[in-house]
């Protein structure tokens, strides 16, 4: 009996190791049919963001800035759904439902180092794609919208300040794969997340909202509340006008000025991220 | 890496449920060029060893690969390749893709995920699912997966479970290779007879605690000790006289026949003649290896 192949292993550095455990996440997601399906589905959607403007253009006004940042944020069939089921079902949920519900734990900790380094890679690539898909999704929707408004001879709105907004979407979209993450590592399940995160956004903190001011002395509380925040931090009241102001402040739900807005909502993501962190780091790999 | 070089060493693992201790003081030594096998009745703690060896679950104790914890080397798969079941992952996933996604993230290139479903004989299967995989191709993937990192080290939880003859052959070969090449195998099995023709060495596992750890060699020798003479002689009561004043023990087995424990046919054979006892049959039954852990696990739960 000979020994000919056993040598002693090199040492990886921290930076390389979370480098080989954030390309094992991006092989993880693209070696998913589900993960094209959707990407698919968002860039279709995105592409319908112009023709979707026809049905309320006004041809003598040009569109402020801040209403086209609204429009490519938050337009419900073209950007919306479909971004958010994939951040919810497939970016923010599946990887860490697949090492804690589905038992991959211990390919993913023994591939990778760890559960520290898994859980920080995670949040890296899912940080990125979400917000990457964010972005790719606006530009598509932008370049979709200025071809109508060309093309209907509308004028064009001032397209440089659309992209402060348009950071701030592609900024909360990033968040949002973090919070996805982080309920499914506390909750260790992917179904109750994932109504939570559907209802929670529409139902839920409106409610919740309703029902705080209800409270002596927690009037106000409701504007506080994660997704308030958030919808603060993506529409930037003040950048409408007199007559649009009062409707877009009543669709954001939160007196928040969007910098704060932003701050809140970074808080809550990095509250919610250490949690996730540490139910996951904490757990053992599930046997069977 | 010179053969018998420690390269795992497992000190004092310890895993307990409130006041139920599942494992106790559980120490073991993997070395190059060695396969050990790991022994123990289903429950024993085999798998709870394993998971605390490699950090899946939380316990007690420490176990150094190399000299070293696993999270020191900074990527697990290149220091232990580990085959727990089959294989853990997105049953969506297609076999090629998830050996280049383990690749990925233990710095393999995939090419080595090409050699490895080559050296396991599923280049062919490379294109199914995880979900469509029988339990033999699971176990084949999974030690690909182990083997991506090229580890030292390779620990392997009843890899043999539903295998077929041939598969279990195949696999029975293909480990004592991996020794060969310099490796440090470890085998965990309930089954102690599979250890005969694998393991050089075993360690016994007996709820939660090693009752034997010896070369399986001397594993023999020790069953070998156990024994059992049958004989047949008219005049037993001499017979049982002269076995009982050497240390034997004879217990009549009907008729003119009877079972001598404690001492070999030859010393048997050897005081009948001296004392003139007439033999009409003469001879030895060596337990099996299961026999003998059998009888030391009895031995430790009677103890306990």
């Amino acid at each position: 009996m000979t020994a000919d192949v056993t040598h002693t292993p090199r040492t990886v550095p921290a930076g390389e190791a979370l480098r080989n455990a954030c390309r094992y996440e991006w092989r993880h997601l693209t070696a998913l049919r589900s993960t094209w399906v959707l990407l698919s589905v968002v860039a279709v959607l995105s592409l319908l963001t112009g023709p979707g403007m026809l049905f309320d253009l006004d041809r003598d006004r040009p569109m402020s800035a801040a209403a086209m940042g609204d429009l490519l944020a938050w337009a419900p069939m073209t950007t919306q759904v479909p971004m958010l089921c994939f951040l919810v079902l497939i970016l923010g949920t599946g990887p860490v439902s697949t090492d804690l519900v589905r038992g991959a734990a211990r390919t993913t900790w023994l591939a990778v180092n760890g559960p520290r380094t898994a859980y920080a890679a995670k949040s890296v690539v899912g940080f990125l794609v979400g917000a990457g898909v964010a972005a790719t999704s606006a530009l598509v929707g932008g370049v979709s919208a200025a071809v109508v408004l060309a093309v209907s001879g509308a004028p064009q709105p001032a397209w440089g300040a659309v992209g402060v907004p348009m950071l701030r979407f592609v900024l909360w979209m990033g968040c949002w794969a973090l919070v996805c993450m982080a309920l499914v590592a506390l909750m260790r399940s992917r179904t109750v997340p994932v109504v939570v995160l559907c209802l929670w956004p529409v139902l839920g903190e409106r409610l919740a909202g309703l029902l705080l001011g209800y409270v002596p002395g927690l009037d106000g509380v409701g504007d506080w509340l994660p997704f308030s925040v958030g919808r603060a931090m993506l529409t930037d009241v003040s950048a409408f006008a007199g007559d649009e102001r009062t409707f877009v402040e009543a669709m954001v739900g939160s007196d928040l000025s969007t910098p704060v807005a932003l701050l809140v909502y970074l808080l809550y993501t990095a509250a919610l991220t250490a949690a996730g962190y540490w139910a996951y780091v904490r757990r053992e790999a599930p046997t069977g | 890496m010179p053969k018998g070089d420690v390269l795992a060493e497992a000190r004092d693992l310890r895993r307990s449920f409130g006041s139920r201790t599942v494992l106790d003081d559980v120490s073991l030594t993997l070395r190059s060029g060695e396969v050990t096998g790991f022994v123990g009745a289903n429950g024993a703690g085999k798998t709870t060893t394993i998971r605390l060896m490699l950090g899946l679950a939380h316990g007690e104790g420490t176990t150094h690969f190399l000299g070293r914890p696993l999270p020191a080397w900074g990527s697990p798969a290149t220091v232990v390749g580990a085959v727990l079941g089959g294989i853990a992952g997105h049953p969506k996933h297609r076999v090629r893709a998830h050996l280049r996604m383990v690749a990925a993230g233990c710095g393999a290139s995939d090419r080595r995920v090409e050699d490895m479903l080559e050296l396991v004989g599923l280049t062919q299967a490379a294109q199914l699912r995880l979900s469509q995989l029988s339990l033999g191709m699971a176990q084949r993937v999974g030690i690909a997966q182990a083997l991506l990192g090229d580890p030292p080290v390779l620990i392997l939880d009843e890899p043999a479970n539903g295998l077929d003859p041939h598969a279990i052959r195949w696999l029975r070969d293909f480990l004592r290779e991996q020794a060969a090449q310099g490796r440090a195998v470890m085998v965990s099995s309930h089954l102690l007879g599979e250890m005969e023709q694998l393991a050089d060495r075993v360690v016994v596992l007996s709820r939660g605690r090693v009752v034997a750890a010896s070369p399986i060699a001397e594993l023999l020798s020790r069953a070998g000790s156990r024994s059992v003479v049958t004989v047949q002689s008219p005049d037993l009561p001499k017979l049982t006289r002269l076995v009982e004043e050497h240390g034997g023990r004879l217990s009549p087995a009907g008729g003119p026949s009877a079972h001598v424990t404690g001492l070999d046919r030859i010393r048997v054979a050897t005081l009948a003649a001296d004392g003139g006892v007439p033999l009409h049959w003469l001879s030895e039954d060596m337990p099996s290896l299961e026999d003998f852990y059998l009888s030391i696990a009895e031995e430790e739960f009677r103890i306990s």
